[in-house]
């Protein structure tokens, strides 16, 4: 069973680490996709674009390897909820924007629904890490 | 208490190390030349009023409408996936991924100071701006901004049709 959650872990970390190539690799690109949601105040969007994908990366790689796991966990589950309702506040608005996950090409085809099934699959998961990982540990273990 | 204790302080202990690696590493990956501003200059007043004053003026609804009536070009600037889902009947697609030469080439059966109106999904949409903007530096003098957009024309039950460009 140990093994099952270590490969969870593994693939979530893998899965922030490749999300977060294309944002580092074009900042500007990802600030125009984080001021479309119109959440932020535009003053915010760059900090937020330089920032958010090296977390993503550090968590994940963190993840991944196994450091500081209980941070890595709790970060990455916080930015998938984040993130999730992030692309929820678009849906109910009716935006349609590029969700800017794991690519920020601006000609891709938004379809905000499919973006909202694919985080929210990733979402479980980071929860699920996040509860073997953190809140578990809080009571023994056989 | 104690189980709060036992495990979200460390985790957010831990969580803060890594976001302190992560923006040493924002800041350092950015500092070259050519990054991104941490906190971009906010557009002087006066450059804006500046832009404004070019000579390509905003329309509202209603003169939108009438113009649409009496057969004026308009010039879709969102992107070709937006066009094709719904664009205001007649409009050409004027995406911002053309080309000069392009937006020339779809320009090119008509004369230069012929009417034109430029739109976009809504006001906060830029892109009708910088096309009407770029057709100005291209000698297009007769250039106007629909600035409601498609938000506006399909509020208002104005009709739309999907299609590709050409």
């Amino acid at each position: 069973m140990s093994r099952v959650w270590t490969a969870l872990r593994l693939g979530l970390g893998l899965v922030f680490v490749l999300a977060s190539l294309d944002k580092i690799a074009h900042p500007a690109l990802f600030a125009q996709a984080i001021a479309n949601y119109r959440i932020l105040p535009e003053a915010l969007a760059n900090p937020a674009a330089l920032l958010l994908p090296w977390v993503e990366a550090v968590a994940g790689l963190a993840l991944a390897c196994g450091v500081l796991v209980r941070g890595a966990a709790l970060v990455v589950a916080g930015l998938m909820a984040v993130f999730f309702t992030a692309l929820l506040s678009a849906l109910a608005r009716g935006l349609d924007i590029a969700c800017g996950c794991f690519t920020v090409d601006p000609l891709a085809a938004p379809d905000v629904a499919f973006d909202i099934v694919r985080d929210g699959a990733i979402l479980v998961l980071a929860l699920a890490v996040f509860w073997r990982e953190v809140w578990g540990r809080g009571r023994p273990r056989p | 208490m104690s189980r709060l204790r036992a495990t979200l302080l460390p985790a957010l202990a831990q969580a803060l190390v890594l976001f302190g690696l992560a923006a040493a590493l924002a800041w350092l990956a950015n500092d070259r030349p050519g990054g991104l501003a941490w906190s971009p200059a906010p557009e002087p007043p006066a450059a804006a009023a500046a832009a404004a004053d070019q000579g390509v003026p905003d329309i509202g609804l209603d003169e939108a409408r009438a113009l649409h009536g009496q057969g004026v070009l308009f010039l879709d600037a969102r992107l070709p996936a937006d066009y094709a889902e719904a664009h205001i009947p007649g409009a050409r697609s004027a995406s911002p991924d053309l080309f000069t030469d392009q937006l020339e080439a779809l320009l090119a059966d008509g004369p230069k100071d012929r009417p034109l109106v430029a739109y976009c999904h809504d006001l906060a949409c830029p892109m009708a701006r910088n096309l009407a903007e770029n057709l100005v530096l291209l000698g297009y003098t007769g250039v106007r901004v629909f600035a409601g957009g498609m938000a506006e024309w399909t509020g208002a039950g104005e009709p739309t049709v999907p299609g590709e460009a050409p």
